[in-house]
């Protein structure tokens, strides 16, 4: 089992991310945009291609925009002939920014973004952690996971989704993760719980097969019990905290 | 200014202070900034379940060590021009302190300095930055904790006309930060602020007189009173005391006492757990109830431990002063006991005052 993640101007998050995969059984090999570029055929090697969170060329013309741009003009049929095989694709924040940007979440047609996301309600950048309900398991990323409480980080995170489309998003059922309030119900849309009034609660999308999963939550940053705000207070003191699951089904998966 | 009459009563004082700017919780800072970057941030800014704007942070960098990194900071510009020696002194003292109440080894921590002054070409401020140099050489030569790095700018002056066109120059006062940063050598080292159901609540440290440029002071009136002092020597032993009791994990909780005093280092503990505090105000030193509760003297910690600890705190401490000021309760009210009076509010009427809004933001 092999990942490879991608790294180059901005995305910051590369380490921890291949961190989590190592840790859960992968091997794996942080690689530049521009290497990759240059290689592209390398990725025939991995069985999960990882976009970290970060600020990809200062998000400049949208977050995850620029980068999209480059993957698309550079590596689309590379990374649409990794989406044919049985492989996964993984998008944390900015990464998946430049998922949406691609189109390959949802995934609905070949080209082209379905959704966009845009600045918060609240027009600043958040960081805070959130509750998120798990909808659907057919994507093995969220395998046997109902809840999960992770951080988000961002400044653009709103998913705003045309009618057309959220109706066949929701028959596809799509929406992966929701954000919900301390009670597992969906937030409503209600600040802090939605924390940049992303439609329908939405924090994370997946593709129709199930195998792209983007998200706006950083589970790398959630993955051992340290890493939750009061753990220092928790009773029982597991050695993970939610976002290793994600991990560890990706690890399932292959095994 | 409100006049000290019986009718201005403690928890009405207390709300004033919880609620002025230098107190309120920094929240919407710390929602602003990327405090999670690269998944290291460990104790994070917003502590406890009453999310309380912790002074003082830790981050566990390297995944296969078990060492963490605390920072903090501290600065008292209120009292540059009262005295600009002890203002260093306080400033050296409280970052370094926050560090050692994090859990920090004490011999792995350095300093930095950041110096904005004001009119440097003037013999009395001078003056000022020369007593602050001063007492940077003296404490942390004491303390063994070399300043690493620092900055300076030395001309924070305004100069212009005001609306009836006269001359006017705003200057900034005198300001030191310094900016500390240790090593805490094992994850379970670390503390927490809130303290743990019927837990017993010490103040370890000295409270005196010195309410002079209090946050106390800021609003209400105060007999003769001083600014607080550094007694380096009695501090070091009591940082190194600390830092043994807390390396046999003695203490539940522990937060630095800080601007407020001790009256607002309780509340911020309770509203972080969400328990209660039944809090015994010690007659001691001739100290009336707001100068115990807000006189903000230096190297004071505000620790709970559990019941049966209580011996072997007592020997970790034993010569140094410490004084036993309560329990903490399963409810959720905030008591003072003073002579036969008592003063309580529940912590959700000072969990509201302490998140409320700066004005202006």
């Amino acid at each position: 089992m092999k990942v490879l993640i991608l790294s180059g101007y901005g995305i910051n998050c590369e380490d921890e991310t291949l961190h989590a995969f190592i840790k859960v059984g992968f091997k794996g090999k942080i690689v530049h945009i521009n290497d990759l570029i240059k290689s592209p055929k390398q990725l025939q090697n991995y069985q999960v291609f990882a976009i970290p969170g970060g600020f990809s060329f200062g998000d400049d013309t949208g977050s995850g925009n620029a980068m999209a741009k480059k993957i698309k003009n550079n590596l689309f049929d590379y990374i649409q002939n990794f989406l044919e095989k049985d492989k996964l694709v993984l998008g944390i924040c900015n990464g998946c920014q430049i998922l949406v940007n691609l189109g390959v979440v949802p995934g609905l047609t070949k080209k082209d973004p379905q959704v966009a996301l845009i600045e918060n309600n609240s027009d600043i950048y958040q960081c805070r952690w959130v509750n998120l309900k798990i909808n659907n398991n057919h994507t093995p990323w969220l395998k046997n996971i109902d809840y999960l409480h992770l951080p988000i980080a961002h400044q653009e995170g709103k998913f705003i989704i045309p009618k057309d489309v959220i109706n066949e998003i929701k028959n596809k059922n799509l929406i992966s993760m929701q954000y919900a309030n301390d009670n597992g119900k969906l937030a409503n849309i209600k600040f802090p719980y939605n924390p940049n009034g992303s439609e329908l609660d939405i924090a994370g999308l997946i593709s129709k097969d199930g195998k792209v999963l983007a998200m706006m939550p950083h589970p790398e940053r959630a993955f051992y019990y340290y890493h939750q705000p009061n753990w220092q207070e928790l009773n029982k003191k597991n050695e993970y905290a939610d976002g290793y699951k994600i991990f560890r089904n990706a690890r399932n998966y292959f095994k | 200014m409100f006049d000290i009459s019986p009718e201005y009563s403690l928890i009405n004082k207390i709300h004033k202070i919880l609620s002025s700017p230098n107190i309120v919780t920094k929240e919407f800072v710390a929602n602003q900034y990327d405090h999670e970057v690269q998944g290291s941030s460990i104790i994070k800014p917003l502590q406890g379940v009453g999310k309380v704007f912790g002074n003082t942070t830790a981050i566990k960098p390297l995944y296969d060590d078990n060492k963490t990194i605390s920072l903090s900071q501290s600065a008292f510009p209120q009292y540059s021009e009262a005295d600009p020696y002890k203002m260093a002194a306080c400033s050296i003292n409280t970052a370094v302190k926050n560090l050692v109440v994090m859990g920090a080894n004490f011999k792995k921590i350095a300093i930095l300095d950041n110096f904005c002054w004001c009119s440097s070409d003037e013999e009395g401020r001078l003056y000022e930055l020369r007593k602050a140099a001063e007492a940077c050489y003296d404490y942390a030569v004491h303390y063994n904790t070399p300043f690493i790095s620092g900055k300076d700018s030395m001309y924070n002056d305004f100069k212009g006309f005001n609306q009836k066109n006269n001359p006017i120059k705003i200057s900034i006062p005198p300001t030191l930060l310094i900016s500390s940063i240790g090593i805490v050598d094992k994850i379970n080292h670390l503390t927490k602020i809130t303290p743990e159901k019927n837990d017993v609540i010490y103040v370890l440290g000295e409270t005196h007189n010195e309410l002079d440029k209090s946050q106390y002071e800021n609003f209400f009136r105060v007999k003769k009173t001083n600014i607080p002092k550094v007694n380096a020597t009695k501090s070091l032993d009591l940082y190194k005391r600390f830092e043994k009791a807390n390396k046999k994990n003695l203490f539940t909780s522990a937060l630095g006492v800080d601007l407020g005093g001790i009256g607002i280092t309780l509340i911020k503990m309770s509203i972080g757990s969400n328990l209660g505090l039944n809090i015994i105000i010690p007659k001691k030193n001739n100290l009336d109830i707001n100068q115990f509760l807000f006189s903000e003297s230096q190297s004071r910690i505000v620790v709970s431990i559990r019941k049966n600890k209580e011996n072997i705190f007592k020997k970790i401490f034993k010569n140094t002063s410490f004084t036993k000021i309560g329990t903490c309760l399963d409810n959720k009210k905030i008591v003072f006991n003073y002579s036969s009076k008592k003063y309580s509010d529940t912590i959700e009427n000072f969990s509201k005052s302490y998140k409320s809004k700066i004005k202006g933001l």
